[in-house]
């Protein structure tokens, strides 16, 4: 027991780091609509071979602001700027990130 | 045989242990025997014989039975010998009310003997059923004592005294004021790296406990288990330290070690959805849409989230702490100087003791901790639930309370440290002093 550095400096890679490793994306529609279309269109925008997978975050939930969220997985090999790009210049999606890592403090 | 002769059954025993309840048959043929067995009547041939050579004559006989009575006695019976009651009281009963009819507890000198009888007496031809009515005696409320009753001293927890921040945020102070209640049925989330729920000083705490990550539920670093005992460990229960607030409903939802993103964003939603009424985050990193989403969305439905400043000594905007509306919490030391470990930025809210502060670790070895059960751990991490105890000990104190009175609360109620007058990036408005908190609310 006793006084030790600040548990992060140790234990966290970088504050900001992202995480790359399998690298995703989370999409947000600016509307609700059909799933299966919404996840058509990230299928189309990102490139078929580039998408491993398109779920919804919350499948199960009627929320707007829920069901319009998407986990998108990319293939390996794709560009994670890319993809994000081509997301981002759809007038459909309100945002497409990457998940930024979080640590205890 | 007549028992008239015998001498009287001796007085009744106490112990209910020692009791077997018997309803005699009400038979025309049972009463006749039970008749003969009192001696009321001639010994009968044939039939009625039976209760003479039966179990329950030669207990009495034996004189193994202590007493018997009829448990629902009439004065007329009282006047009567103990056998003469017993039988009697079937031919009463089976005029007034025949489901009650010879219904009479029978007394034995211990309990194997009662044990041993029931069985005997269940055979006997003039008795309808013996049993042994222990159990149910002892499912009855027991009823309150009109004297005052000594409390059993509490047991001291023994860690208490290597607990400088409870000093310092002035929690005795706090529950001995008027008004004080614990926090035993605020819900308090906490979305960290789970929990060792088998620690000693975690027992009954945790109402729900669940995995978000691709990992199990136990806490494999630590953190978790730290930052919840700072919150809730069972306080004067003889064991380590003592929790600051008292909630008995804790949700524990792991996210991190490993970290899920997708399961950090459905730890929120789930705290959100699941009347989560404190959310502790003592976590944080860059900024995160999704996260901001979700947050703002527990604080829309009244969640009150609470999160670390962050460790980096810096400036730097640490999020989810630095989401408009979120509590922020920096890390104060023993001589309330600020850690120099902490975060700052105009989003600060207040700050709490966050350096060498002994909480609960795994019972088993875990990534963080340099040892078991107990240890003392530095960070803006530990300094967070000691505001969110605080806002516990609010809401049970004023159920109902709004977010914005809560933080009017802990900031009105801060004691102005370092040289503070209003408010500064550094100590926000002040250190966190459970007793001025409640008082303002």
């Amino acid at each position: 027991m006793g006084l030790r550095f600040p548990l992060p400096m140790r234990w966290r890679r970088n504050p900001s780091e992202p995480v790359t490793d399998p690298k995703i994306l989370m999409v947000k529609f600016a509307r609700s609509g059909d799933p299966a279309k919404q996840q058509e269109k990230i299928r189309r925008l990102v490139g078929e071979n580039s998408v491993r997978n398109a779920d919804q975050l919350f499948p199960d939930d009627s929320d707007d602001e829920l069901a319009t969220l998407f986990e998108v997985v990319l293939s390996e090999g794709a560009s994670l700027d890319q993809a994000k790009a081509s997301l981002d210049g759809d007038d459909d999606v309100e945002y497409a990130h990457e998940p930024v890592e979080r640590s205890g403090r | 045989m007549s028992l008239r002769s015998r001498a009287p059954l001796r007085m009744a025993l106490s112990q209910t242990s020692r009791d077997v309840v018997i309803k005699l048959k009400t038979t025309t043929t049972a009463r006749r025997s039970l008749r003969v067995l009192a001696g009321i009547e001639a010994p009968p041939r044939g039939a009625a014989r039976a209760a003479t050579r039966g179990a329950m004559a030669s207990m009495i006989a034996d004189g193994r039975v202590a007493s018997i009575e009829p448990l629902f006695p009439t004065p007329r019976l009282r006047r009567a010998r103990a056998v003469e009651r017993m039988v009697l009281s079937v031919d009463e009963d089976v005029q007034q009310d025949q489901e009650l009819a010879g219904l009479n507890m029978m007394r034995f000198d211990s309990e194997k003997e009662a044990l041993d009888a029931c069985g005997k007496l269940n055979r006997d031809a003039t008795i309808e059923y013996a049993h042994h009515p222990e159990e149910r005696f002892k499912a009855l409320p027991k009823r309150r004592s009109t004297r005052r009753r000594r409390r059993a001293p509490a047991k001291v927890d023994p860690l208490r005294n290597r607990q400088w921040a409870l000093g310092a945020i002035e929690l005795a102070k706090a529950q001995k004021a008027a008004g004080f209640k614990q926090a035993s049925s605020v819900v308090v989330g906490v979305i960290d790296s789970g929990i060792d729920s088998k620690h000693p000083d975690l027992k009954g705490v945790f109402v729900d406990e669940q995995s978000f990550t691709s990992g199990p539920v136990q806490d494999t670093s630590g953190h978790g288990t730290h930052v919840s005992g700072i919150i809730a460990a069972v306080t004067n229960n003889g064991v380590g330290i003592s929790g600051t607030c008292q909630s008995r409903k804790l949700i524990s939802l792991k996210a991190l070690d490993p970290y899920s993103a997708s399961g950090y964003y459905r730890a929120i939603r789930h705290a959100t959805d699941n009347s989560v009424q404190v959310l502790n985050l003592s976590l944080g990193g860059g900024h995160d849409r999704t996260e901001e989403l979700l947050i703002r969305r527990a604080l829309r439905h009244g969640v009150i989230v609470v999160a670390a400043m962050g460790n980096e000594g810096s400036s730097l905007p640490s999020y989810p702490a630095a989401i408009k509306n979120v509590i922020s919490v920096g890390a104060t030391n023993e001589t309330d100087g600020l850690a120099n470990f902490s975060n700052t930025g105009r989003h600060i809210n207040l700050v709490a003791p966050g350096v060498n502060i002994l909480s609960t670790v795994p019972t088993y070895p875990s990534q963080l901790a340099e040892s078991t059960h107990y240890d003392s751990w530095p960070g803006t991490s530990m300094a967070t639930p000691f505001v969110v105890a605080t806002i516990a000990l609010l809401l049970a104190k004023k159920p109902g309370a709004t977010r914005q009175q809560v933080v009017r609360a802990l900031q009105k109620g801060a004691d102005k440290v370092g040289g503070l007058r209003g408010f500064s990036t550094r100590f926000g408005h002040g250190r966190l002093n459970v007793a001025g908190a409640l008082a303002q609310i």
